[in-house]
């Protein structure tokens, strides 16, 4: 989104959950409640580090019930772009930060018998939300929750005093692994899977719904993609006439804001499609790393995302 | 068709099995039999499971070519009473076949859709005569085999033009008083 109509938090609580995961909670500057959302909704957190802007995607994690607070869980990336290292080591109690309103990319399909839930790792974020609806709605719900160990399974305590039994719990480490063909093998119908986590994950969901005869409807994924690094290449912003550098480190819609074009946008993480532009030529070849084209409009060369997706070997010529 | 594009008429298509499905239940009344046949041979030659229930008809011949275990049903409310029965011990991956007319096909979406099944987990053959169920929107009556579009209310007598509106929920076109303004009384009103 363009940060028009962002809004002006206050940091006014951190907490170490797990030795890589800090949970912050935002409260409005103003005073003012924060807009209603709903469970699987995300914001869009912008930090100044220096010349660089972060805008990265979170999703919500307290209860859509209350509305004078925001809660997040960042989980800390060494590999990252800098993102959530910042969150972790500049941002204090009582800093200011600027957010975007709620987007819901990934909301619960009410009118369902069952919910299936599937999280790894940092991955459970969307859940906690969706978890607090579920409750009031009174539907049978179970949680998969797959950790690396006990020690980064802080969050798994509260969930088991907010679902219970519903909750089933895998540590790699111990060996415990979901078991999907199984899991998605008995489920009665009209039960809806929601998974979250490593891609290795979504696939295998998708892939066992398949063997077991679901349809698409039924399966549903968050998977914010982070912008990966990749060769510099050069952007031509035909309708604004600007030309834009990228570097290594920077996403071509960082490129295009940093430049002062306004791009639509919405998740920054190649799920909603919203920023999909228009691919006028292209010198070298397009890599895309989002999950929103077909692989027909990938081949075609005519379209790209540029929050998460790039350009190889030359420049590309946008309709923007 | 008076209006094009009425997006509220569910899809019908010649029933052909989908072969992304774990199990297949397939329903038949009337001259939806011979779909039926064709797609349980269908099954049998993929070696899929399926269940199959039908409203029974004296002159069918050919239910010795159903497979073991086929439900023969004496009404379209038995049908859909052992249809509810059988969907909810199944799980996910199932595929619901409907064959029939109008009116049947629309209960049996019902059923599966109460059950859990969505739009694409439910095919169905319109078979037989192609005639329209139709609701009075003035007195609420349901006039059942019209085949034409202007049609006298089951229930107040109207002449009712039939549109191509269809409502899902009452599995009937929207019937109303084609001649309201020439008419010279209104049979069904109470004054």
């Amino acid at each position: 989104m363009s940060f028009d109509q962002a809004i002006d938090v206050r940091v006014t609580d951190i907490e170490a959950v797990t030795p890589l995961i800090k949970r912050f909670t935002f409260e409005a500057l103003n005073g003012d409640a924060l807009p209603a959302f709903s469970g699987g909704a995300h914001i869009v957190v912008e930090m100044s580090d220096g010349e660089r802007i972060h805008r990265n995607p979170y999703s919500l994690i307290g209860s859509p019930w209350d509305n004078g607070r925001y809660r997040i869980a960042v989980r800390r990336s060494e590999g990252g772009r800098g993102g959530s290292r910042y969150m972790h080591e500049k941002v204090a109690p009582g800093a200011r930060l600027r957010i975007s309103p709620p987007v819901n990319l990934f909301p619960l399909i009410k009118t369902r018998n069952k919910h299936v839930l599937i999280a790894g790792g940092v991955g459970i974020t969307p859940f906690f939300a969706h978890l607090a609806e579920l409750r009031a709605m009174d539907v049978p719900h179970e949680l998969h929750y797959a950790v690396r160990s006990r020690e980064h399974a802080a969050f798994a305590d509260e969930l088991a005093g907010m679902i219970g039994d519903r909750l089933r719990l895998y540590c790699s480490e111990e060996g415990q692994r979901i078991d999907f063909g199984a899991l998605l093998a008995r489920q009665p119908l009209g039960t809806d899977v929601y998974v979250c986590g490593p891609e290795g994950m979504v696939e295998a969901t998708f892939a066992a719904a398949r063997a077991a005869g679901w349809p698409e409807s039924h399966v549903h994924a968050e998977q914010f993609a982070s912008p990966p690094s990749g060769e510099p290449f050069e952007a031509v912003l035909a309708n604004s006439g600007i030309t834009v550098q990228v570097g290594a480190e920077t996403s071509l819609l960082e490129a295009i804001e940093a430049a002062g074009v306004d791009a639509p946008c919405l998740c920054r993480g190649g799920v909603c499609g919203q920023c999909a532009l228009d691919v006028i030529e292209c010198e070298g070849e397009l890599v895309h790393h989002d999950h929103y084209l077909s692989p027909e409009e990938r081949k075609s060369n005519t379209k790209l995302m540029p929050c998460v997706s790039r350009a190889r070997g030359g420049r590309v010529v946008l309709a923007l | 068709m008076l209006i094009a594009g009425i997006k509220s008429r569910p899809r019908y298509r010649p029933l052909a099995l989908d072969p992304a499905a774990a199990r297949h239940v397939v329903v038949g009344e009337g001259a939806g039999f011979h779909a039926v046949l064709r797609l349980v041979a269908e099954a049998t030659g993929a070696g899929a499971a399926s269940h199959v229930l039908l409203v029974r008809r004296p002159d069918d011949d050919g239910v010795a070519l159903l497979p073991p275990g086929s439900v023969l049903c004496g009404s379209v409310v038995e049908l859909c009473a052992r249809l509810d029965e059988l969907l909810g011990t199944l799980a996910m991956g199932v595929r619901l076949y409907g064959a029939g007319n109008e009116g049947f096909l629309s209960q049996v979406s019902h059923v599966g859709q109460s059950c859990g099944l969505d739009a694409d987990e439910i095919l169905l053959e319109w078979s037989g005569r192609q005639a329209r169920r139709v609701y009075c929107i003035h007195c609420r009556a349901l006039t059942e085999e019209v085949d034409s579009e202007l049609v006298a209310c089951s229930g107040c007598g109207r002449h009712l033009l039939v549109r191509d509106h269809y409502s899902r929920r009452l599995a009937a076109y929207m019937g109303v008083m084609a001649d309201a303004e020439t008419s010279e009384s209104d049979p069904g009103e109470d004054v």
